[in-house]
């Protein structure tokens, strides 16, 4: 499901040796197209990206994005399997300039209901892989839709930065949602 | 500093048909639960938040079996769930729930988790939206048609934010 059982072996561990520990947290005040985390320290194996979402479009949902170290060129791959509450879909896309790990409920949607996902982004600073990102969310909405996510970063470069996005910055998430980014020691 | 943190940690010393986690610290950003063990019978392991058993809770799965893949949802149900698949006492199971932003007021509270368990060698994932904006501050968990086995155990992890 997610990298936290190695950040229960690592809890107690140095920083960057083992452990799990909190790097940011964003909690918009206010309507925001995107969250960037720059100068993300190089100490940790893995990272964890937590959301708890919502964005303001007029629409039953939004894609969430990431864009790693500024590139908007198309060099993302995402693929995913779904459960939508009667069944269950798959698809991929290749050749894109952002990565979709997962979808925020839209404006048409009940007051007070945010999505939640949890993405791994693995081994960010090794220069000898291109980088791969696993994600699951989940929103119980008009549009339920519960999914696992895989996404490719078609670069071996260390990630420095991540842009979090609400369909790569052309919306944007609404206020209240929470953005918080993690460092799993290895 | 950890973001990690053990707050509870349970292990049966009898069978037990529900275990309750009261008191919960409001100083976390998220919580994590961890189940794992065997259980007498029963096909769902129920959450409920808050001592609340009134229709507040959403429920939707993800699953598959070896085979096929199915979803479906339990809506404006009296509890939400950690697992939806049959358990029994010869095979032990294990279920991880992620609990996001319990403590904030503005939002209901959505939970994600998968939980493999069971004699159909199945996988699921699960999601659950207790309809209240209100800060999570107890959690019961409970079998509904049997009893969770000696030495099966609930932690409880609080993750700072």
């Amino acid at each position: 499901m997610s990298l936290l059982p190695l950040g229960i072996l690592g809890q107690g561990g140095p920083a960057g040796g083992g452990a799990f520990e909190l790097i940011e947290t964003q909690i918009l005040a206010s309507t925001t197209t995107a969250v960037t985390f720059s100068a993300i320290p190089t100490i940790y194996k893995h990272l964890q990206i937590r959301i708890t979402s919502r964005n303001t479009t007029a629409a039953a949902s939004q894609a969430i994005t990431l864009r790693m170290n500024g590139d908007t060129g198309s060099n993302y791959a995402f693929f995913h399997m779904r459960g939508n509450g009667s069944g269950g879909v798959a698809a991929t896309s290749s050749s894109q300039t952002s990565m979709t790990i997962g979808r925020s409920p839209g404006s048409t949607e009940a007051a007070n209901i945010f999505a939640v996902g949890l993405v791994d982004i693995l081994d960010y600073g090794n220069t000898n892989k291109t980088k791969s990102v696993r994600s699951v969310g989940a929103r119980y909405s008009s549009e339920t839709q519960i999914e696992q996510v895989g996404a490719h970063w078609n670069s071996t470069s260390a990630i420095t930065s991540i842009e979090v996005a609400d369909r790569a910055g052309s919306t944007s998430f609404a206020a209240g949602t929470r953005i918080s980014l993690y460092g799993i020691g290895g | 500093m950890p973001a990690l943190v053990a707050l509870a940690n349970t292990t049966l010393g009898s069978n037990a048909t529900t275990v309750t986690f009261s008191s919960i610290s409001q100083a976390y950003q998220d919580l994590y639960l961890v189940v794992v063990g065997k259980a007498s019978a029963g096909y769902f392991s129920n959450i409920r938040f808050n001592g609340d058993s009134g229709a507040n809770y959403n429920v939707l799965r993800f699953t598959g079996t070896g085979t096929t893949v199915a979803s479906g949802v339990y809506a404006a149900a009296s509890r939400g769930l950690i697992s939806d698949l049959s358990m029994n006492s010869s095979i032990t199971g294990a279920a991880f729930v992620h609990i996001l932003d319990y403590a904030r007021t503005d939002k209901h509270k959505t939970t994600i988790g998968d939980v493999h368990a069971d004699n159909g060698y199945a996988i699921e994932m699960l999601c659950n939206r207790w309809a209240n904006t209100a800060a999570i501050t107890s959690i019961a968990i409970s079998n509904d048609a049997g009893t969770y086995q000696t030495g099966t155990t609930f932690a409880l992890y609080g993750v700072r934010g």
